[in-house]
């Protein structure tokens, strides 16, 4: 299984080998080691003596190195209680206490007034305590914490690995019964006395779960019969349940549950859940309604408060065309506020080869959005709107890059020689990508455009030679 | 009687396939992944694979690719894949499969497929 296994054993251990650690290591209020006084066999004279010992080493040691300390200081220090501990072999108190008077004058010169009392509180309460204190006190918090993680993960490893296996039984079991009730091997009755557990919450999840996956999976004759074990079994409910929950990941598993197994009991809820604030509830649902409805898969559009998103319209499309969904004439959504689904309307239209309503497609032209008016001189191009040539050569002036060059694309498969004298003046005061274009177009556009081309190449300066001559390289 | 491999890591469709074809009177063998199918391929005397394009450690296109190159067989090969793009479909019939099926599919007609894929073999 790959976790740590703590038993009982090991972990009462290893709690007596930590609390012996640290009664060794906590000094007593005092000042003298507690290992001194945890240790049953010493007596308190043994504990003074070996107190006081540690304390001349610390001073003797401390007169070697650090000279610079007056003496007077040293004896002052001397005549004080003691606050040691087993570190005093390694700190001695004189260091501490000018580290405290260092704090404490570090506070009144660089702190402001309404905090400095607060802060030389917080020092002084700090130095109450021995060092050695702290610094076991933080040592136990960081232990019970990676004991606390240990414990956490291990306990968490189990419980997933308990409902791995329970659903691997659990779903082995409820496929073999389904299998020889779908083959007709026994019947309902039987197969519904061995559903064991079958009320249980987890287990109608499992069951659930068999029963989509036999959904998604086979088609003909197990088609109507898989919803129909659905319904027998309530299941139902359980889905509604989760898409009228609070949680958007619940929402979005029963409309799926619903939307695959119980059709008819989905429209209902869908049709709410088309215009939740969840961005992933909401795809779902309108994908669900396009499946749901196949006579009026968009109608839903007429209801849509928030925006279409793309994710969705890939879905949809992707949906469409996997399925082979009827699709309705895209000019109709045209006029609706949302630009996004006027947007998605017009890359259907010109997917779909929709030539109905041709005034409704120019007339998004006019549109504020540059995006919008992209798709629809896109849509002029590869529908052929031949007489709009007139139209989109008059919006040129004033478009956006992005849209000139598509206006000039869109002439190369609609443009006439009516068009040349455009084309050829884009060619001599446009930018680089726009004469490029414009000599491109010329160039495929026909025969005659080909023709003229060639013209202007032998009258032409050098850098519209440069253009032809790319544009004719068979290699770009 | 006629003896199908069918490699597939989906249990659920594995069982399904293998118990309507074990109905329809085939002696079917099991695999869960891609290097099992092969290992089961160089065990037993198999007349006809029905394997799906993804799964773990060996894919479906390696074990067609493997099988053509290595046996030199003339063993059918389907495939059973919820790619239903056209690329994927064309890789499938330019690697060496005989037969390809779209998920979700009928297993009537999977067992017509398959005994025309067996009778082709004749």
């Amino acid at each position: 299984m790959g976790c740590i296994k703590f038993t009982p054993v090991k972990l009462i251990t290893s709690c007596y080998v930590l609390l012996c650690f640290l009664c060794f290591l906590l000094p007593t209020q005092n000042g003298q080691a507690a290992a001194l006084c945890t240790a049953t066999s010493n007596s308190p004279q043994e504990i003074s003596t070996f107190a006081s010992d540690s304390i001349a080493l610390n001073q003797s040691s401390d007169s070697n190195t650090e000279t610079e300390i007056p003496a007077t200081d040293a004896e002052v220090n001397r005549s004080k209680p003691q606050r040691n501990s087993v570190l005093g072999v390694f700190f001695s108190t004189d260091k501490i206490s000018r580290i405290k008077k260092n704090l404490i004058s570090y506070g009144n010169d660089h702190f402001p007034r309404g905090v400095r009392s607060f802060y030389i509180s917080v020092v002084e309460n700090a130095f109450q305590f021995s060092i050695i204190f702290l610094l076991v006190t933080l040592s136990l918090f960081f232990i019970i914490n990676i004991l606390l993680v240990f414990i956490i993960l291990n306990y968490t490893i189990r419980k997933k690995s308990y409902k791995e296996k329970f659903e691997k039984v659990y779903s082995k079991m409820y496929e073999e019964v389904l299998l020889s009730y779908l083959f007709g091997s026994i019947d309902w009755e039987t197969a519904f006395l061995k559903l064991r557990g079958r009320n249980k919450p987890k287990n109608r999840r499992i069951l659930t779960s068999v029963l989509m996956n036999f959904n998604t999976n086979f088609k003909g004759e197990f088609e109507s019969l898989i919803p129909e074990i659905y319904t027998r079994l309530g299941l139902q409910h359980d889905s509604m349940r989760l898409a009228r929950s609070g949680y958007n990941h619940k929402k979005v598993a029963g409309i799926i549950e619903l939307t695959h197994l119980y059709p008819e009991g989905a429209k209902g809820i869908i049709d709410k859940l088309i215009n939740d604030p969840s961005d992933y509830v909401r795809a779902e649902a309108q994908t669900a309604y396009v499946k749901l409805n196949p006579e009026t898969p968009f109608n839903f559009f007429y209801q849509l408060e928030q925006p279409f998103a793309m994710w969705t319209q890939l879905s949809v499309f992707n949906l469409i065309r996997v399925h082979q969904l009827p699709v309705p004439s895209f000019a109709q959504f045209l006029t609706i506020r949302h630009p996004n689904i006027r947007n998605f309307s017009l890359r259907m239209i010109t997917f779909f080869q929709q030539l109905e309503n041709v005034p409704d497609i120019l007339k998004m032209v006019d549109s504020k959005l540059d995006k919008t008016r992209f798709l629809t001189y896109k849509a002029i191009n590869n529908l052929r709107l031949y007489d709009s040539r007139d139209l989109i050569k008059n919006r040129f002036e004033n478009e956006t890059e992005k849209n000139k060059l598509e206006i000039i694309r869109a002439l190369r498969n609609i443009g006439t020689e009516d068009d040349f004298g455009f084309l050829e003046i884009i060619m001599t005061n446009g930018t680089m990508s726009l004469k490029t274009e414009a000599c491109r177009s010329m160039y495929f556009m026909s025969p005659k455009s080909r023709e003229r081309l060639l013209e202007i190449n032998n009258q032409s300066n050098d850098e519209l030679k440069l253009l032809i001559a790319h544009v004719t390289d068979p290699r770009n | 009687m006629k003896r199908i491999l069918v490699a597939e890591d989906n249990r659920l469709i594995l069982e399904t396939v293998a118990h309507s074809l074990s109905r329809e009177g085939y002696d079917i063998i099991k695999a869960e992944d891609g290097k099992d199918c092969l290992t089961k391929l160089e065990t037993n005397e198999v007349d006809l694979l029905i394997t799906d394009l993804y799964m773990p450690n060996v894919n479906g296109l390696e074990v067609i690719s493997k099988l053509n190159s290595n046996y030199k067989s003339l063993m059918p090969i389907m495939v059973l894949s919820a790619a239903g793009a056209e690329e994927s479909v064309l890789k499938a019939f330019d690697m060496g499969a005989d037969d390809y099926m779209v998920k979700p599919f009928s297993l009537i007609e999977l067992n017509v497929r398959v005994k025309r894929l067996l009778a082709s073999k004749k």
